[in-house]
């Protein structure tokens, strides 16, 4: 074993008990991981938006950020507003479609089609969010 | 340093070494995704008890949510479109706010003989006796 893979190892080793304290202290701040169906996962992920977005709201309110992180922040909401919103549509005509379907009023296709492009707006969703995040943060 | 701090610590890192394939990360989706998640976690857990709190808090409701084998209704919805609505609403209004900001700043700095030129090129008629101030005045409710 070279000195390269001890030293992988012990850092793999302090990210191992890093990971209990971490599960820890956000056992209970993880929405998204609670979420066990499609419409709930879509709707853990636009709450978590909406939080950030509320954040960032404060954030420019408080005059206490310069007036180009308040437009990157603006960008950033722009963009993720757009998917976030076109994601809660998809919910709520995946809803319906799915009550059709176990209704027998919808075929199968047509309710694998929605669930998945229900998925695609969680996918998207996602790393726009990351990109307000990221606006925020370098905003404070 | 306290549980909070730790993990925090342990999140920035942990999301590091996800991303980094030369000290064990991966380059899978599935790790992409953790790292993204551990960021979030990390930035939120930055931003003081307020989010934190509120994380916590709508993670109970998704939490049961699951547990009631429900899905979200109309109401739940509507109302997280509302408060997103409102914040987006805000958040547009402060960069627009900064936008006239900097329009105005950037008249100002310019000569009179820069501003006619700025009212020749935006068909705008300005008297010959107008002041600087004047002229500034005729751009902006032209732009309004």
């Amino acid at each position: 074993m070279n000195h390269v893979t001890v030293g992988v190892r012990q850092f793999q080793t302090f990210y191992l008990l890093a990971i209990m304290l971490l599960l820890q202290a956000c056992a209970g701040a993880n929405p998204i991981a609670k979420a066990e169906t499609t419409e709930q996962r879509a709707f853990a992920t636009y709450g978590t938006f909406v939080i950030i977005e509320e954040q960032a709201a404060k954030l420019v309110s408080s005059g206490q950020i310069s007036d180009s992180a308040v437009r990157a922040i603006a960008r950033a909401d722009s963009q993720v507003k757009s998917v976030a919103d076109s994601l809660l549509d998809a919910t709520l005509e995946f809803t319906v479609i799915r009550a059709e379907f176990e209704s027998g009023g919808t075929g199968e296709e047509q309710f694998v089609r929605a669930m998945n492009e229900l998925n695609g707006w969680v996918e998207r969703a996602r790393p726009l969010i990351a990109n307000l995040i990221s606006a925020v943060r370098g905003a404070e | 340093m306290g549980i909070i701090e730790l993990a925090l610590v342990a999140i920035k890192g942990l999301s590091v070494v996800l991303n980094n394939p030369a000290v064990g990360g991966k380059s899978s989706v599935k790790f992409q995704d953790a790292s993204e998640l551990l960021a979030l976690l990390g930035e939120l857990l930055t931003r003081g008890d307020e989010a934190h709190d509120e994380l916590v808090a709508f993670t109970k409701v998704v939490e049961g949510m699951a547990a009631q084998g429900r899905a979200p209704n109309r109401v739940e919805w509507d109302t997280l479109r509302g408060r997103s609505d409102a914040a987006h609403d805000i958040i547009q209004a402060a960069a627009a706010a900064t936008e006239e900001e900097t329009e105005q700043v950037f008249l100002e700095e310019l000569t009179k003989a820069e501003l006619l030129a700025q009212a020749a090129r935006d068909g705008v008629s300005v008297p010959s006796s107008a002041t600087k101030a004047q002229i500034i005045e005729l751009l902006e409710a032209v732009e309004e």
